[in-house]
């Protein structure tokens, strides 16, 4: 899959929101804050200096529940696991998209949480527990060489 | 109260998981775009975002992310649990029963 990068013009305000943009931005962050879904914006940018916003979502955990970024000319909006769900040239779409989506912080936070669980778990069974039950069998082999056929 | 403590703490911790998975990319020699087409991603603008502390490795990407950096799955898997929920991690791998 090919990447979408972005080579800002010079001369432009790549790595900062407009204040026009970021009026829009804090509306969607207004929005779902009055819906109680959301308790904090941030903003930061990409290695390439894209500008993105950040909606954080309920306490304690405030991770990301809808990112939009600038590329060049474009608007992406992601939710917090990095799904686009929307792309257009106009932020006023994006925005209106934003404020209309559902989000669902907490059942996302937490079916990570179990996956990463799960995933840990297993490499743990692998890494310690699995090489218990290998050894006694090696073991008895050691101790009672005429068991080692029945092995 | 548990939440106002247990709320720039979770902050500060996936900031420091952000930070450890931009230096194992740069390890990697990978950029962000790098990884993001490893990954089959769009846009790097995820990368950027987990990378910065705002958002997480989803669980089940996490076998990508660390197979595109070089990291074993389940020690990827561990490393970010121990970011991600330190009070787990820490029952799951340091406490003796």
């Amino acid at each position: 899959m090919t990447v979408v990068a972005f080579k800002s013009p010079a001369g432009d305000e790549s790595g900062f929101w407009r204040a026009d943009e970021l009026q829009l931005l804090v509306g969607i962050f207004a929005a779902h804050a009055a819906r109680g879904d959301a308790s904090d914006w941030a903003v930061a940018a990409t290695e390439a200096g894209d500008p993105q916003f950040y909606i954080l979502g309920e306490r304690p955990t405030q991770d990301c529940v809808l990112a939009i970024s600038r590329l060049g000319r474009d608007y992406v909006l992601e939710d917090g696991e990095g799904a686009v769900l929307a792309e257009n040239h106009n932020l006023a779409p994006i925005a209106d998209k934003a404020i209309a989506l559902s989000l669902s912080a907490c059942r996302a936070s937490l079916l990570a949480r179990i996956g990463i669980v799960w995933i840990a778990l297993r490499h743990h069974y692998e890494e310690k527990i699995e090489p218990l039950f290998a050894e006694p069998a090696e073991m008895l082999t050691h101790v009672f060489p005429p068991l080692a056929a029945f092995v | 109260m548990h939440f106002a403590k247990a709320a720039p703490q979770a902050r500060q911790l996936r900031k420091e998981a952000g930070t450890w998975l931009k230096a194992a990319r740069k390890k990697a020699g990978l950029s962000q775009i790098d990884l993001a087409e490893k990954l089959g991603l769009k846009y790097y603008t995820f990368i950027s975002q987990v990378e910065n502390g705002f958002g997480r490795v989803p669980s089940e990407s996490m076998e990508a992310w660390g197979r595109a950096l070089g990291i074993a799955p389940g020690t990827f898997a561990r490393q970010l649990l121990s970011y991600y929920d330190p009070d787990l991690y820490r029952l799951l791998f340091k406490v003796k029963s």
